[in-house]
């Protein structure tokens, strides 16, 4: 009697797969490791810099139609801005945001053009750059379009 | 006796058409999403500040990145030190030194253009090509003023009337 044996395993598996497989791999890997994720980055553009104040100004003098306005901005306590905006003082950030706003109505109000309106942010020297951005921000939120930078205090006065 | 014959074998192999397909989605998704190759010139080191607003800048054009961070605790003078970068390239890594007339100024014992004289032959230059050349701050969020306001001067004195402040997005909570 004649034994038969296995028959042939035929599968039907169609194209290789393995090489594709292998080779994907190795490219997720690549972008996975070579790929950097960041945060999306965003310029805050300044077009009026470091203003000079006083003796030794070596910018051009304002036009006389220029309506300067000054925020002092002072590190204060566990993190809070101190300052003023005008004569109007602040102790947190929250308060130099609504100061500012106030002070855009107040112009808005009268028919001032904010061209016109030069906001100069006076820094103490340890103000870090997180609160003078703030700072910055809120003035471009208020719709200020000329803020400048004075040069930096060190005094903790208002 | 009748011997029974082995059941016909079927596709034992694993399924790996699920797998190709979810693989496929993440290299579409890393090729979409990853920056590869790109190199600004900033130092990641660096933690920006936040900021609501602020523009989105596609295509810097000619710019000049300044990473600019605190003096060493140890050093004697209060000078930042920034590291100028040109298309990715490391123009000079040096403290900000006072401008002088046209001359180097020696740093660790390497002759270094000052900054101020870097930025006014790169605007020169690049207003002589018709080109306009912006500058990027790219400093600490804890950097203090009286550091960041002499990278100003230096730059303002130069002649550079238009400079970004580089920060990340901070979501309206």
């Amino acid at each position: 009697m004649k034994v038969s044996g296995a028959k042939k395993v035929h599968y039907e598996s169609g194209p290789n797969m393995t090489p594709l497989v292998d080779v994907v791999m190795v490219i997720l890997i690549f972008l996975m490791c070579t790929g950097s994720f960041g945060a999306a980055t965003q310029y805050l553009v300044s077009n009026v810099p470091v203003k000079k104040e006083g003796i030794g100004n070596n910018s051009k003098p304002p036009p006389l139609d220029e309506i300067q306005c000054k925020v002092r901005v002072n590190p204060g306590v566990s993190g809070q801005l101190r300052g003023s905006v005008g004569s109007a003082e602040f102790n947190s950030a929250e308060e130099m945001h609504d100061q500012i706003f106030a002070l855009q109505k107040q112009y808005a109000g009268a028919g001032t053009s904010m061209d016109k309106i030069q906001v100069i942010i006076a820094p103490h020297g340890a103000l870090i750059f997180q609160d003078l951005i703030n700072v910055y921000q809120a003035a471009l939120q208020a719709g200020f379009t000329k803020v400048g930078f004075a040069k930096s205090h060190f005094d903790m006065k208002h | 006796m009748r011997r029974r014959s082995m059941p016909p074998a079927h596709g034992s192999e694993v399924n790996v058409t699920p797998l190709i397909d979810v693989v496929m989605c993440l290299i579409v998704f890393f090729m979409l999403v990853a920056k590869i190759g790109v190199v600004s010139g900033v130092d990641p080191k660096i933690k920006i500040p936040e900021s609501i607003l602020g523009k989105t800048i596609e295509e810097l054009g000619n710019n000049i990145v300044l990473n600019v961070r605190a003096p060493e605790e140890s050093g004697d003078q209060e000078l930042p030190v920034i590291t100028v970068m040109q298309e990715g390239n490391a123009l000079a890594e040096m403290p900000i030194v006072q401008r002088s007339n046209g001359q180097n100024v020696l740093v660790d014992g390497k002759p270094v253009k000052p900054l101020y004289m870097m930025v006014k032959e790169s605007l020169t230059s690049n207003k002589q090509k018709g080109q306009d050349l912006t500058i990027t701050i790219h400093a600490d969020t804890s950097l203090q003023y009286k550091y960041l306001e002499q990278v100003l001067t230096e730059c303002n004195a130069a002649g550079c009337t238009t400079m970004n402040f580089e920060t990340t997005r901070k979501l309206n909570d």
